[in-house]
């Protein structure tokens, strides 16, 4: 009998080590309070502005190790930095307009126009593809809101148009339009795209409410909820889609469908794990090896600019609301978890290139442009909304 | 989760019917049988009173303890299903106050995942439901020892298998939701 009890203590701590080697991992979220999120919010705004070229373009990748920039440009990153400094300016804080609208030019000079719409087009290989358009517009509608300045609005009408024309009957998009045939590029779709537009259409309701913009972004709600990750054949649904978050965020106060409710749902829980996992991960070679790497700023700011999209949904449908706590606290999670992996003053001070340094994020030494767009993005809103402010 | 699915859950983790298995047609004495209820009874109850403080100490979100219960429910509710409930009348038994606490209460009520479920309704429903549906299913498993229903061995197999076809089936729910959960 000694030896069954003996036998049996040996089993539970055995599986309780294996437990919290794995599974039960500790989760650790660091502290974060509006204030703080927001000036870790500014430092990257600081980095995006210290890393811009004289022509509006910024510094796309950089490595730490070496010093070096990397070569290479997105169009669409390019876009959706420049929005995140909006978003910045919409909060409230315009002292990014300048880097921002140096931005804006920049792409302003990169447009493709065809009938009576227009497309952001990338400089280097001539693509013309959805999702670059639909940052460009959300840009100009974030530019909007902070400013009030209406000296776009034709321009946003022509890339909403150009969007249009890569829409299909059920409300997917295609992803590229064909420059050389004048037409789009059938069977090619992207899993970022498509929700970069359906936010893009969303913001065309909220500002221009008469013209009929949120017929096309009912469609593709339709679509995102019940359709895309099955015809898109999209591994371990639902894809983490923070763009479709911020669209129903933004929708939710026109009303959604039961399908629409379900998905906002599976969504939240998605984020919610995605977030749960990182925070049991360290920097260290033994929890890579058991949990895999930290994400990187750009993963992590999307998992954080979700929940805020779903937080918006959640405070403006009743269905959802049960998801309020929850979603704020791994938004609080996420926010602390950037804030506290962002290089600050004094790491950048020991740094090879302090300008390249201070207020990014690095994953093996190398930083990327929308590591800090995203985490810039996910911090400023989990400051407004662990301030109890609206988002913009 | 209502009452009623909570104290299936909690029956199905412990497992009346393979303690009474394990137990055999050999029936303990009366003063055994309370005392190993007593006790069976309150460290669940501090295991449903703590659950919270408990994942707090250790850094885990109710939602990721979901997925690891539904782990220990697996392994165990799998193993119990495979090989079935082991006999222990067989062995030696301890003398004195030990006899009390082995094997009736240690490892047979408390084990693993019934402890699993109490954190886990705990956290999820509040104690006062995790502690009570604890106390029943150690009642049941105490009453199913008295009435020596271990001595139908064939019978409380099949019972034993049935509740751990049903531990496995709980636990592939926990876990979802575990992973499913915000």
């Amino acid at each position: 009998m000694r030896r069954t009890a003996l036998f049996s203590v040996a089993v539970w701590a055995l599986g309780a080590v294996l437990l919290r080697a794995t599974i039960l991992a500790p989760q650790y979220c660091p502290a974060v309070s509006p204030e703080s999120a927001l000036a870790s919010a500014r430092l990257a705004a600081a980095w995006i502005e210290s890393n811009q070229y004289p022509d509006g373009s910024y510094v796309y990748e950089y490595t730490i190790d070496s010093d070096t920039d990397l070569l290479g440009y997105n169009v669409v990153r390019h876009a959706g930095v420049t929005m995140s400094l909006y978003q910045l300016a919409a909060a409230g804080d315009l002292s990014v307009l300048p880097a921002a609208d140096a931005g804006l030019r920049w792409m302003l000079r990169n447009l493709y126009r065809h009938d009576d719409w227009a497309a952001l087009q990338d400089p280097g290989n001539g693509t013309v593809r959805l999702g670059a358009t639909a940052l460009m517009l959300a840009s100009l509608l974030q530019r909007r809101i902070a400013t009030g300045d209406d000296q776009y609005d034709d321009l946003m009408r022509e890339l909403a148009r150009g969007m249009l024309a890569l829409q299909l009957p059920d409300g997917a998009f295609l992803n590229r339009w064909d420059v050389a045939a004048a037409a789009p590029v059938p069977g090619e779709r992207s899993k970022y795209a498509t929700g970069e537009a359906f936010w893009a259409l969303t913001l065309m309701h909220r500002l221009f409410p008469d013209e009929g913009w949120d017929v096309p972004a009912r469609r593709t709600a339709r679509y995102l909820a019940e359709d895309r990750d099955r015809v898109e054949n999209l591994k371990f649904p639902p894809w983490a889609d923070q763009w479709a978050a911020y669209g129903f965020g933004e929708m939710a106060a026109w009303g959604l469908t039961d399908s629409e409710v379900r998905y906002l749902e599976s969504l939240a829980g998605r984020f919610g794990l995605l977030v749960r996992s990182d925070a049991a991960r360290r920097d260290t070679w033994w929890s890579r090896l058991l949990h895999g790497r930290q994400a990187r700023a750009a993963g992590l700011g999307t998992w954080g600019e979700g929940l805020a999209g779903l937080h918006r949904a959640a405070a403006a449908d009743p269905r959802l609301t049960h998801l309020l706590p929850a979603v704020e606290e791994r938004l609080a999670c996420a926010a602390g978890m950037l804030q506290e992996r962002q290089f600050d003053a004094r790491e950048a001070a020991a740094a090879p290139n302090r300008t390249r340094a201070e207020g990014a994020w690095f994953t093996d030494g190398i930083t990327r442009m929308d590591d800090q767009q995203h985490a810039l993005s996910a911090l400023l809103l989990a400051s407004l909304i662990l301030a109890g402010k609206d988002q913009p | 989760m209502n009452p009623w699915l909570a104290l299936l859950v909690t029956l199905s983790a412990l497992n009346p019917f393979a303690i009474a298995a394990s137990i055999g047609p050999k029936r303990p004495e009366r003063f055994a049988l309370l005392a190993a209820g007593i006790v069976g009874v309150a460290a669940y109850a501090v295991a449903a009173v703590t659950a919270n403080d408990l994942l707090r100490a250790l850094s885990v979100e109710p939602e990721t303890f979901d997925v690891a219960a539904g782990v220990i429910l697996a392994a165990s509710g799998a193993s119990l299903l495979a090989v079935g409930p082991r006999p222990l009348s067989a062995e030696p038994q301890p003398d004195g106050f030990r006899s009390l606490l082995v094997p009736l209460v240690f490892p047979l009520l408390l084990a693993p995942s019934p402890l699993a479920v109490a954190v886990l309704i705990s956290a999820r429903e509040g104690w006062e439901l995790a502690a009570v549906s604890s106390g029943a299913a150690v009642a049941a498993a105490l009453l199913l020892v008295a009435a020596r229903i271990g001595r139908s061995r064939a019978a409380v197999d099949g019972l034993a298998r049935l509740l751990a076809a049903l531990t496995v089936i709980f636990a592939a729910a926990f876990a979802v939701d575990g992973i499913r959960s915000v």
